[in-house]
């Protein structure tokens, strides 16, 4: 792609040190990343593995100790930079003492935005993340997933262009994993780049684009996911509505011709999908229940047009 | 800079919100009710009044200092150790932001605190004198000597340095000093020694103190004569007496006789008649009229001094108060940015021993004017070159102390001495300002530095 990477990384490294300055442990250890314009990146690995170091040195938390970084063109510290940036962390690490909305305003007001322009902000982004009927209720008294969608509101109230999730999904029943995950996919049809770190491997291969692996702070795999995932000489003939002659005949044709005799299974669901329909159902049957609610569609600002006109405003 | 004022309105929320500010708040309260039911006075209104601002006043002070310490210090580093300042870092906030919004919410709180007390006391004073049984003398007395802003004037500084140089020349060459004796500290004993012999007067003996007026004297005006005795040197020796007010080419203009005493500081109230008016210099004479030895000494430092103008009581505390939150500016400086370069422990500590140091500077200060230690008879060249060493230490300290040591204003209110809107200004100005810039420079540079969320 000709475009500049929104993340780029060349050889980064970062090594924590003693009180004496000694080198201490290498969590990053030659990591190259380049992320592109409306791309969903998963960064995997194990716990200790340097997900969460690289993500800080990206935010301009940490200061690498080699190799080279950039994010969208500029040093990570830059504020000008982080005007563009969402972050979620692996905890939503937030004011207890705050309700839902003084939260988001908080942020908003960090970012300059002020008036009807970020009352509006916030109303979306709550009914986003189905957090709107909260009310005065002090974000210290949420449970951890109502955290975590408060956190993701935060993370994109600025609108930004880089979204960088850290665990996206802990903490939140499967029904607000499909939802995180639809404003994921949603925001990369917006043209936003969103790095994914999380331990849920099924959610990073149902999102993400591109991974990458890391072990010991380094790089263990980089790819495409469909490729990296491809087993070598098998594949797959998905069939719908076969009756028990046409199999029969399928199969004798195939060890007729191949050589050998191919095995049949029937098609499964993922659980996710089995879960979702049945809650659904009990949804259209009983009406809505006293938990959060949200479709997973994103706020209005964060489409496409509407980013450019407050983005203008913004700045 | 936008983001100063939602930081600010945040961190103010946030410390009603930490149950040790609010513990704080809760003893501030409880000092501010019951302290003065407690505190023992001489008998007096004057010495109610006193006790009233020095002490009620001043360990409230005391308490919002400690509350001042234990913000600044939470405010960056509570927030580094709740993790949620990764949070805000990430956001379009420049570091020095932070410690500006921070800085703001705490002394915006420590310093209404600070007028809340102020204003409680002044209305129990106001209280105390309208409830007392006081005679009409006595009334005028309070209003002139205490509930009032007295402008002080300071006898001319008179320079003994060569008498005292010429007296330790003297001493050196009769053979009564240690061979290695430093010259620095012979001069500045000799010229303390003169100095005390400049306020003491025997049986007999006069004393002139010189003073330059800032304005002349209005006929009508009345002005003041405050003296203080150095009670240690006189001991319980009692001395008639006399003070003469004279003007160049015209002695004993006004007279007042007195009966001497150690106890206490002493005011007589002068009236300026037709002789005085006009007059822009006095020179004041102490006459001890006692016929035996009974000697009297008076303070060396401010032991004598006149008075002028009773300015408002209430502008002048309130001038107090202000130059008292300058001084928990400092220390809320401090604070936030010790706690945005250690943890909060560790901020808290160093804050605490820089507040005690500073507390102690008087004393480093002596040690230092004491000049550089002399070797002592049989004293090897390690040992002494060990206390050289430690002087110099001390040296440095006070070069870092100097700059925060500011005399509390609330000794000169109590009685009744002006806080001058000039001074304040200054003080607020010339050396609040330039060192809460100093070490905010240095403690956002320190920040901008600071790694945040490293592994532990």
């Amino acid at each position: 792609m000709s475009e500049e990477p929104v993340v780029y990384t060349k050889d980064l490294q970062k090594i924590f040190k003693d009180f004496w300055r000694r080198p201490r442990a290498r969590a990053v250890d030659g990591i190259n990343l380049e992320l592109h314009k409306g791309e969903v990146y998963g960064l995997l690995g194990p716990n200790g593995s340097g997900k969460s170091t690289t993500i800080k040195v990206l935010l301009g938390l940490l200061h690498p100790d080699g190799g080279e970084v950039k994010v969208l063109g500029k040093p990570p510290r830059d504020v000008a930079v982080k005007r563009k940036v969402g972050y979620l962390p692996e905890e939503s690490y937030l004011y207890p003492y705050l309700d839902a909305k003084e939260t988001l305003r908080f942020y908003a007001t960090l970012f300059g935005l002020e008036g009807s322009m970020r009352e509006k902000r916030i109303d979306e982004l709550l009914e986003m993340v189905g957090l709107s009927h909260t009310g005065r209720r002090r974000v210290g008294e949420f449970s951890k997933g109502m955290a975590r969608r408060i956190g993701l509101a935060q993370a994109l109230i600025n609108d930004p262009d880089l979204v960088i999730l850290d665990e996206p999904t802990s903490g939140l029943d499967p029904l607000g994993t499909r939802q995180v995950k639809d404003i994921v996919r949603a925001l990369a049809e917006k043209g936003k780049t969103v790095l994914l770190s999380s331990h849920l491997l099924a959610d990073v291969e149902d999102v993400c684009e591109r991974i990458t692996i890391l072990y010991g702070g380094k790089v263990q795999a980089s790819g495409p996911i469909r490729e990296l995932l491809q087993v070598a000489n098998h594949l797959q003939i998905t069939l719908k509505d076969l009756d028990e002659a046409h199999r029969v005949r399928l199969l004798d044709t195939l060890e007729e011709q191949l050589g050998q005799r191919p095995t049949l299974e029937p098609t499964r669901k993922d659980l996710e999908s089995f879960f979702l329909e049945v809650v659904a159902q009990a949804r259209r049957e009983s009406g809505e229940g006293s938990g959060t609610r949200a479709e997973g569609q994103l706020a209005g600002f964060l489409t496409a047009s509407a980013a450019e006109e407050n983005r203008t405003d913004i700045e | 800079m936008r983001s100063i004022f939602p930081i600010y309105k945040l961190t103010l929320r946030s410390i009603f919100r930490e149950r040790v500010a609010l513990s704080m708040l809760a003893l501030l309260a409880l000092v501010l009710l019951l302290l003065p039911a407690g505190l023992e006075t001489d008998g007096t209104i004057q010495g109610a009044l006193r006790m009233h601002i020095r002490y009620s006043l001043g360990f409230s002070s005391f308490l919002i200092a400690a509350m001042t310490l234990w913000v600044s210090c939470a405010s960056i580093a509570g927030d580094l150790s709740s993790k949620r300042l990764q949070m805000l870092l990430t956001k379009s906030v420049h570091r020095a932001e932070i410690w500006w919004g921070k800085w703001l919410a705490v002394v915006t709180l420590v310093s209404g605190l600070m007028f809340v007390c102020g204003g409680v006391t002044y209305l129990r004073i106001q209280q105390m004198v309208q409830t007392a049984a006081l005679s009409p003398e006595e009334k005028t007395e309070l209003a002139s000597q205490y509930i009032t802003a007295r402008r002080p004037v300071d006898a001319d500084y008179i320079d003994l340095s060569e008498e005292a140089n010429a007296m330790a020349d003297a001493q050196i060459e009769a053979g009564a000093v240690p061979e290695n004796f430093p010259r620095e500290n012979l001069v500045a004993q000799m010229e303390h020694y003169l100095r005390v012999s400049h306020n003491a007067a025997s049986a007999g003996q006069i004393i002139p103190y010189d003073f330059q007026l800032p304005n002349p004297l209005v006929l009508g005006s009345t002005f003041q004569i405050s003296y203080e005795y150095d009670g240690a040197s006189m001991g319980n020796s009692t001395a008639p007496g006399a003070w003469h007010i004279d003007l160049p080419g015209k002695e004993g203009v006004q007279v007042f006789e007195t009966e001497e005493n150690p106890y206490g500081t002493k005011v007589i109230e002068v009236t300026v008649d037709e002789a005085l008016a006009g007059a822009t210099a006095l020179t004041l004479r102490f006459e001890n009229r006692s016929e035996e030895s009974g000697r009297v000494f008076f303070k060396t430092d401010q032991g004598v001094r006149l008075f002028f103008g009773g300015g408002s009581f209430f502008l002048n505390l309130f001038r107090a108060l202000l130059l008292l939150c300058g001084m928990l500016g400092l220390l809320a400086a401090i604070g936030v940015s010790a706690g945005s370069v250690f943890s909060l422990p560790v901020a808290c500590y160093v804050s605490a021993v820089v507040l005690l140091m500073q507390s102690f500077s008087g004393t480093v200060e002596e040690v230092v004017a004491g000049g550089v230690p002399a070797i002592e008879h049989e004293e090897n060249q390690l040992s002494h070159s060990i206390k050289v060493f430690q002087y110099k230490v001390f040296q440095g300290v006070l070069v870092v102390l100097k700059p925060l040591e500011i005399e509390s204003p609330l000794g000169r209110v109590s009685k009744g001495v002006l806080v001058s809107p000039s001074e304040t200004f200054s003080v607020f100005f010339l050396r609040f300002a330039p060192v809460v810039l100093l070490i905010s420079g240095v403690g956002v540079f320190l920040f901008s530095r600071r790694e945040i969320g490293a592994a532990a």
